[in-house]
């Protein structure tokens, strides 16, 4: 390489200028750390050692309501769910088991249409006719029909 | 060292001890700490802080921010020592921590725009400071060309790419070997040395127009 460099021109050239280059780099002066580095470093260090000691005491004081309560929840989730498998909540053999009692509410009657026609006439002040209507015509119809029939006869 | 002469060390009072710290070599400083010595990690500190603040500081060009950086690894240091594997280099595994943090801020430099723009800022502050400040021995002229000569080198490494950056500091500012920079950068020794090669040749060329 150094018997290269003696002979080539170009190459003597940029080894010449990295060489230059290198130089100033290694020459920059250091940068030098603040005066309370270490007392920072040291502060920051002991709030840390602080924090872990308090932290196994914080382990060591049990579980908080959060935990107690979700352990909780599910010890009573797993009791109801062996009851259920095992039909602890069942009736026991030997015991009469009743039909259970079905109760059904009476149906409402319907509504004539007779009846809202009714309603609707006398609240619309319309005159009373249908009512004045039906009870002329509904017995009236089974009369006449009864009349027809007997004069049919004669 | 052997386990005898540190038990003997960390027995003697408070200078004492200090000054046989200062004799002992880093892994022997180490077995010190996890022996209880508390103050071998100070030792660590001294030893460590300026060489770390000005390859953190090179690497990421903000020297308010390498401090803070320098800081976080004393911290995980501290916090892991145990863990260290003792059959290993101390200065390779503090480095290591180091250059992960740093490509860790460079990253998230990148992905933050307002984090750019404050260091862009601050830069701007740094170049309106008095020539006075300087080196108060010097001439004025002599310290604006020193001055103005020393933010083109800086400004030249900054213009490098990140992983040809570590590698040109860790071997051109830090004097580590080849393997060790391998390991630090967790690359193999041949992508180091074309890295290297690159990493000079780049700096050269931006550097070059202006010294001629």
């Amino acid at each position: 390489m150094q018997r290269h460099l003696l002979e080539c021109e170009q190459c003597a050239a940029h080894d010449a200028k990295i060489r230059r280059a290198l130089l100033l780099f290694r020459n920059l002066p250091a940068v030098e750390p603040s005066s309370d580095f270490y007392s920072r470093l040291h502060a920051r260090i002991e709030s840390e050692r602080t924090a872990a000691l308090v932290q196994p005491a914080i382990a060591a004081r049990g579980p908080g309501i959060g935990t107690f309560m979700s352990i909780a929840a599910g010890l009573v989730t797993i009791g109801y769910v062996t009851a259920t498998s095992l039909d602890w909540t069942g009736p026991k053999s030997g015991q009469v088991v009743l039909s259970p009692v079905v109760a059904t509410a009476p149906a409402t009657p319907q509504l004539s249409v007779e009846n809202q026609a009714l309603v609707a006439s006398m609240s619309a002040g319309m005159p009373v006719w249908p009512m004045v209507y039906l009870a002329e015509q509904a017995p009236m119809r089974f009369a006449q029909v009864h009349f027809t029939q007997t004069s049919l006869r004669r | 060292m052997t386990d005898v002469a540190i038990k003997r060390a960390i027995s003697l009072p408070g200078a004492a001890v200090r000054e046989r710290l200062r004799t002992l070599d880093d892994s022997a400083v180490v077995t010190a700490f996890l022996g209880g010595e508390e103050r071998a990690f100070q030792e660590l500190v001294e030893r460590y802080q300026t060489r770390l603040l000005n390859f953190v500081y090179r690497t990421i060009g903000d020297r308010e921010k390498a401090e803070d950086l320098v800081q976080e690894v004393f911290i995980r240091v501290h916090r892991h020592l145990h863990r260290f594997d003792r059959s290993k280099k101390f200065s390779t595994w503090i480095y290591t921590i180091a250059s992960n943090l740093a490509k860790n801020e460079l990253r998230n430099r990148s992905r933050n725009p307002l984090v750019l723009f404050q260091t862009i800022k601050k830069n701007w502050q740094d170049e309106e400071r008095p020539l006075q400040f300087e080196d108060s021995n010097s001439r004025p002229d002599d310290m604006y060309r020193k001055r103005h000569l020393r933010e083109l080198v800086e400004e030249s490494v900054e213009r490098l790419p990140e992983h040809h950056k570590q590698v040109f500091i860790l071997r051109e500012l830090e004097g580590k070997s080849y393997e060790e920079i391998a390991e630090i950068t967790s690359c193999n020794l041949g992508t180091v040395k074309s890295r290297l090669n690159r990493a000079r040749n780049s700096f050269a060329e931006i550097i070059a127009p202006a010294l001629e």
